[in-house]
């Protein structure tokens, strides 16, 4: 170091620090080119091996060796910390309290979280508290900006049938949020309970259940029930399966209207209070961890619901979603996924090669017209489904009027169609 | 989805490799002069990096048994220990000099609890913990070479992960730590050199030849062949 240097880095603060033109010095170039690589990976960047090459054309060849095991390094840390994280999940979790928030039980995991139910001092609310369950998390920044975007996201969707977010929060080095606590059941419950049961699911029963999730001190026997009682779901609640449903894309849509996809719809993401208002929850912004654990692929129980083209690494959009919700209408109505393969392979083979079985041969009782609706939104091509959540309600809210639906008209003129070509090749063979 | 989306631009305290940000520079400023608040401030800005690190480093038969927290108490304890010390050691980098603290505590911790000697300590310190010798996953997220394909490549790909699990295995030391320390712990060219105690025109050289090897041995391997062209 020169003298000269030496004297302009004579300050009385810090350290004397080498400035970047030294620290740049005698580095190899393809490190560096490795380096940005990197970073613009890691600050959410795409960047392509391409551009590098079209940039550095002196260092192509080597560019082409190196930039791919850059690329295979941060897969593989993405891979470990996922490892690293699954393993600091305990079996029981319970962290007692959290800011102004009691934790009183753990509600469910997945969809990166731990769900609890909570209360908020002072308040004396009952709340749902999404935690990410690990201190520190921001020492794995790619989880917890997920987590935090997935806050920030569904608290701006505003409607009656999303589960609204009240509060976002860390403390004691954990990130959680807050949403409301619905009272009731998902669908999940509804269909496994229609199938094997009873059969029928009255609405107080709903309320019970959904009145159990809060404190034991609650009596839920003297307490009046705030809905008409008699109120109930049977096997063949064509109209009430319809009117569920309506509700989920018609939120749905206004999300979609505001640039976000669920990606996650299922049965047990739609849950249901016991006034028979439905709710969105669980949307999938943040990724599933879970199932990046254990797989990096979506477990059978998201895989069932997902449209083909997200399975063919495709880009996808709103239809997707509405797949999704029409893949939930089916099971809701007919008692059965339409797929019902165990084996994960099989199942995305399935949904990507097989037509779907005809919903009215598995339930032959379902109304035509409804049967044409499932049917249309859960069609193998986007361009063949609503192409809208909108749409796809709009549709539901006609069959429920008695009206006919778009999808019955359009099978109508496509049976006519076939009829024709089938009259015209006769003559030929 | 995709990881490319979720990554918002680096915070500070992340991407302040080399050059400190000015809070850090004012809180060196009164550790310089002794100020053990300021020493646990800065502390608390590499408190998660520190602690990615020890989670990674952990030998897989630790996991469990020690808690990342106690083994940052204990390496903080040293730092305040040390604190006369800092001007002299922490001046390339007071992260590497809060990395080195951890990093022997960490070592005398693998001695206590699995009886190694020193020298084989921090061999396992550097190898094992993060390194998945333990690594029963098939998990892989290849986030970066886009998410997810057809159904009947998540059989290849999870093969494809133990792969690259032991092509790791097969480097020599010295060219793993460096793969380690610059994804791993995703420091900067200038911190690896400071870690590993070489100039940053070799740090930069190893990384480099480090790579071409693994290319090498994955190539190598059968089946393998055209994944990584």
């Amino acid at each position: 170091m020169s003298d000269s240097a030496e004297f302009d880095e004579a300050e009385l603060d810090g350290f004397p620090t080498s400035t970047s033109s030294e620290a740049d010095s005698g580095r190899d170039s393809l490190e560096m080119i490795a380096s940005e690589f990197s970073e613009r990976a890691r600050a959410g960047d795409v960047p392509t091996i391409e551009e590098y090459e079209r940039a550095h054309p002196e260092l192509a060849d080597q560019i082409r060796e190196i930039l791919p095991m850059v690329a295979t390094l941060e897969g593989w840390k993405i891979r470990k910390e996922s490892e690293c994280l699954k393993r600091l999940l305990p079996e029981e979790f319970s962290p007692g309290r959290l800011g102004r928030y009691q934790i009183l039980r753990e509600l469910g995991r997945g969809g990166m979280g731990v769900v609890y139910e909570a209360r908020e001092d002072g308040s004396n609310r009952h709340v749902a508290l999404k935690l990410l369950p690990w201190r520190f998390a921001n020492a794995m920044p790619r989880w917890s900006e997920r987590f935090r975007r997935e806050a920030e996201t569904i608290a701006k969707l505003r409607h009656r049938n999303i589960v609204p977010v009240y509060d976002y929060a860390e403390s004691d080095g954990y990130m959680f949020y807050v949403m409301r606590l619905v009272e009731g059941v998902d669908l999940r419950w509804i269909i496994d309970r229609l199938e094997h049961e009873s059969a029928v699911v009255y609405a107080d029963e709903i309320h019970r259940l959904g009145r159990q999730m809060e404190l034991p001190t609650h009596d839920s026997q003297t307490e009046p029930s705030p809905f008409r009682s008699g109120r109930r779901l049977s096997r063949t609640s064509w109209q009430g399966f319809a009117k569920l449903i309506v509700q989920a894309s018609q939120a749905l849509d206004c999300a979609h209207r505001q640039g976000v996809l669920h990606n996650d719809v299922k049965p047990s993401n739609l849950m249901l209070d016991a006034t028979g208002q439905l709710f969105i929850a669980d949307f999938g912004i943040g990724g599933n961890w879970t199932d990046e654990l254990e797989t990096n692929e979506p477990a059978a129980g998201t895989l069932r619901y997902m449209a083909p083209e997200r399975l063919r690494n495709e880009p996808f959009d709103r239809r997707s979603d509405v797949y999704s919700l029409g893949a939930t209408l089916y099971e809701l109505a007919s008692r059965r996924p339409i797929f019902t393969q165990q084996d994960r392979v099989a199942l995305a083979t399935a949904i990507l090669e097989d037509s779907p079985p005809s919903v009215r041969e598995v339930q032959p009782k379902l109304p035509k017209p409804l049967a044409a609706v499932i049917h249309k939104a859960i069609a193998k091509h986007p361009d063949e489904r609503y192409q809208s959540a909108a749409d796809f309600a709009t549709d539901l809210l006609r069959f429920i009027h008695g009206q006919p639906t778009a999808a019955s008209i359009e099978n109508r003129w496509w049976n006519r169609l076939k009829r024709l070509m089938r009259r015209r090749s006769t003559p030929v063979e | 989805m995709s990881d490319a989306s979720a990554n918002p631009s680096p915070k500070n305290s992340q991407s302040s490799h080399s050059t400190p940000t000015e809070t850090e520079t004012g809180l060196i400023n009164r550790v310089i002069r002794g100020d053990t608040a300021a020493l646990a401030e800065l502390f608390s800005i590499y408190r998660p990096r520190l602690w990615r690190m020890v989670h990674f480093r952990l030998h897989p038969r630790l996991q469990g048994r020690v808690d990342a927290d106690d083994v940052l108490q204990d390496a903080w304890m040293k730092a305040v220990d040390r604190i006369d010390h800092f001007l002299r050691d922490a001046s390339r980098s007071c992260f590497i000099w809060f990395r080195m603290i951890v990093s022997q505590t960490m070592i005398e911790l693998h001695r206590r609890h699995l009886g190694a000697d020193k020298r084989s300590a921090s061999r396992e310190v550097s190898i094992h913990g993060g390194w998945g010798t333990d690594s029963t996953s098939s998990a892989l997220a290849f986030h970066l070479l886009g998410s997810m394909s057809s159904p009947s490549n998540a059989a290849l790909r999870a093969e494809r992960a133990k792969q690259l699990d032991a092509a790791l295995q097969t480097l020599s030391d010295i060219d793993r730590e460096v793969l380690a320390l610059r994804h791993f712990e995703e420091l900067s060219n200038r911190e690896t050199a400071l870690v590993l105690g070489m100039s940053e025109q070799a740090a930069s050289a190893r990384y480099i030849r480090a790579l071409g090897r693994l290319k090498v041995i994955l190539e190598a391997l059968p089946g393998m062949g055209n994944e990584f062209q």
